[in-house]
């Protein structure tokens, strides 16, 4: 699905490289794939540039292949393909919530259906369904976002990364500083929606997780593969056997 | 995705998400200050531009409607004197007759220059001396004076001053209606002559009345008194309260002296109020003329009665009776033109004829034009800079509240907010902050115009007031819309080019 080759990548010109030569090659298929690496080495980074986040300038080549099996090369990406893919393929729970504090919980969950152009009836359908699988949170809908407790935001924004049923999902430490029972909230919405077991989701394709987080515990329980990274480079491991 | 795109809800959406970003809660302090801004400089810039527009324009229409506005006077030294004869008046008729004026048959009418030597009771060295006009019933332009109020409509005597005058002699506080005029002597009857009303009009060659034809000459007024030197010298001492003794509401004085005791008189000194019945030349003179001419004929050889038959229809039988009517001309002529805009070129064509046309009125219409323009240039340049200068603020504070929000922008980029619907939430936004703000200033505009035009204005401008109003706030309402836009683009520009993971991590 992802074919990462040499690729070095520094925010601009004059600033170091974070991460050099990284290269790996994800099959389609789908996965949980576990981000590692101590703090600072890139990770968010990495899967900012696999999520088209920040832009296309690096070197080496990242390639994507979509489900119809186009391959797109992310450094020669027309702007409307990006926008398109980070759209409708790709989802996105980051270590904060990020959420809009002036409006409701539904109308912060819903907010990709409305880019995608989805009508108000639909979206408030679709955002109250998936609101069901957590019953404080949907007894709140209608509630302004700022009223919640960190965990609830984070779980709302970990709900909006998914209700547009995106291919990919990068959850970059999305339960970092939450406590037992939000972490396993979060990752049980995680799984399902991996293993397409949420509401109204279509049963075929690939969903593909990239989940960044510090918890061994965590990887090891949840993840198909590894992707580790430390100061020598990058390796994808899949559970007992190398991939690349 | 398993629902089809639909770009119109997807815009919708946009415009909504734009509306509440606008005006939640925190936002909306800030959201109400651009407005409150935005709208007093639309009531500010469509104030100054209006007023500055209007001032000049209703100048310039007050001046056209006024009842001389259409008349062009006409002096030259060959007709004064009361020599406008018919030929001259066939050369002015025919100089207008040249391509040079291209208006609607003009009349002509002459009249005379008179003047009054007041006095001032109430200051012992104030003694003025006004030029002024006649006007007869049978003048076209006293049709035009007949529609104001109190204007007589039958060969009554009246006089019509200027604010000039009224302010030089003092008068300029008091209501028109209290004044009268009269005239009278020691050895004629007194007569009253109501000041008809005030003209607000500067009057060609410095004159400063008008004043209808009449028998009459001494002067009195009501609130102002005034009398001839004969009436002065003798009967108005006991008639009239000493200045010293004058208290609160009592009556004013100033005396006139016209320079013959018992006439107003003309330019020359001569009596001219009585001009009507100065007598013609007596009886025996003509029969002594006709009697030496016979004789001078008849020495000549001529016949003597066929002589006088034809073309005149007099004889020797009846002289008296076929004596030719004395003819008094007048000191200076009055074109009156169709149009205001008649004037430029009429002056023209009389000025090629060789008389001289007095252009107090087109230059005053031309200084209106010179210093109305003035104005709004001046008005222009303040209001640009007060633009420029509350949109820069404007700007800044937009550009302030997009750095709060920028890891909130990454996000929605993040979820797929293209630049161009990025772009367009920021354009939605200055639609919804536009149309509040000009809804706010133009009402405010609007009501303060109908108070003012309540006020301040007559009925018959009111149409023009609206219109220039309207035109006005919709320039001001385009120019502050662009202005706007312009400002939101710049204050978003950064965050609309930022990579959403470097907007994200800004937080």
């Amino acid at each position: 699905m992802f074919n990462v080759r040499s690729v070095s990548f520094a925010y601009s010109p004059d600033s170091a490289n974070v991460f050099s030569d990284v290269s790996f090659c994800l099959s389609p298929g789908g996965g949980r794939i576990c981000v590692l690496g101590p703090s600072g080495i890139g990770k968010t980074t990495l899967i900012a540039l696999l999520g088209l986040l920040a832009g296309t300038k690096f070197s080496g080549q990242i390639s994507y292949q979509l489900r119809d099996g186009t391959t797109l090369d992310f450094g020669c990406i027309a702007p409307d393909e990006i926008e398109r893919l980070r759209r409708t393929e790709f989802g996105f729970a980051l270590q904060n919530s990020y959420l809009l504090p002036h409006l409701t919980v539904l109308d912060n969950l819903v907010m990709p259906l409305g880019l995608n152009g989805f009508s108000e009836a639909d979206r408030r359908s679709r955002g109250l369904e998936l609101l069901s699988l957590m019953s404080d949170l949907e007894e709140r809908w209608n509630s302004p976002v700022d009223k919640l407790s960190g965990g609830q935001k984070q779980r709302v924004a970990v709900l909006r990364s998914v209700i547009h049923h995106p291919r990919v999902l990068f959850a970059d430490e999305p339960f970092s500083a939450l406590d037992d029972e939000n972490r396993r909230l979060i990752l049980d919405v995680l799984m399902k929606w991996q293993s397409k077991d949420l509401p109204g989701q279509q049963k075929n394709g690939d969903n593909l997780l990239f989940l960044v987080c510090h918890d061994e515990d965590v990887a090891n329980e949840y993840a198909t593969s590894f992707l580790r990274m430390d100061g020598s480079g990058v390796c994808l491991t899949e559970k007992g056997s190398t991939v690349t | 995705m398993n629902s089809p795109i639909s770009s119109h809800e997807a815009q919708r959406f946009l415009k909504w998400y734009a509306r509440q970003d606008l005006f939640s809660p925190t936002a909306f302090k800030v959201t109400r200050v651009i407005i409150f801004t935005l709208a007093f400089l639309a009531f500010l810039l469509t104030s100054a531009l209006a007023l500055s527009v209007l001032l000049p324009k209703i100048h310039e229409m007050r001046l056209k409607n006024s009842p001389l506005a259409r008349s062009l006077w006409i002096g030259q030294p060959g007709i004064r004197e009361r020599q406008l004869t018919d030929e001259k008046t066939s050369q002015i008729v025919a100089a207008l007759a040249s391509e040079k004026y291209v208006g609607a048959e003009p009349t002509l009418s002459g009249f005379h220059q008179i003047s009054l030597n007041f006095r001032d009771s109430t200051s012992a060295n104030c003694n003025r001396e006004f030029w002024g006009r006649t006007i007869r019933e049978e003048d076209a332009v006293f049709d035009a004076l007949k529609k104001h109020a109190g204007v007589a409509d039958t060969g009554a005597l009246g006089i019509i001053a200027t604010q000039d005058l009224m302010a030089k002699l003092g008068f300029e506080n008091r209501p028109v209606e209290s004044l009268t005029i009269r005239f009278g002597s020691a050895s004629n009857p007194e007569i009253n002559v109501p000041v008809w009303f005030c003209l607000d009009l500067k009057l060609p060659y410095n004159h400063t009345f008008i004043i209808s034809e009449s028998s009459y000459a001494a002067l009195y007024t009501k609130g102002h008194h005034v009398e001839s030197n004969a009436v002065n010298s003798g009967e108005a001492s006991e008639k009239f309260p000493k200045p010293k003794q004058i208290r609160g509401n009592e009556e004013l004085r100033v005396f006139l002296e016209s320079t013959d005791v018992d006439f107003l008189t003309d330019a020359d000194g001569k009596p001219f109020v009585r001009l009507k019945k100065e007598k013609p030349m007596a009886v025996p003179s003509w029969k002594t003329l006709i009697a030496q001419l016979s004789v001078k004929l008849e020495a000549a050889g001529f016949k003597q009665p066929d002589s006088f038959a034809d073309p005149k229809n007099i004889t020797p039988i009846d002289p008296v009776d076929a004596m030719p009517q004395p003819f008094y001309g007048f000191d200076l002529a009055e074109v009156r033109v169709a149009s205001v805009d008649d004037l430029k070129s009429a002056a023209a064509g009389c000025l090629e004829a060789g008389y001289p046309a007095d252009e107090t009125l087109v230059q005053q219409l031309e200084d209106i034009n010179k210093a109305g323009n003035l104005f709004f240039g001046a008005i222009l340049a303040i209001s640009s800079l007060i633009a420029i200068n509350s949109v820069v603020v404007i700007g800044v504070i937009q550009k302030l509240r997009c750095e709060q929000k920028v890891s909130e922008f990454g996000m929605l980029k993040a979820m797929g907010l293209t630049s161009r619907e990025f772009t367009r939430v920021f354009k939605n936004q200055s639609t919804i902050l536009w149309q509040r703000s000009m809804a706010w200033g133009l009402m405010v505009s609007a009501i303060l115009s109908v108070i003012l035009a309540g006020w301040v204005l007559r009925p018959d401008e009111y149409s023009t007031v609206i219109y220039c109003v309207l035109v006005v706030s919709l320039c001001v309402a385009t120019v502050i819309f662009f202005l706007i836009r312009i400002a939101m683009s710049l204050a978003t520009k950064e965050a609309r080019l930022m990579e959403p993971i470097v907007a994200i991590e800004k937080r």
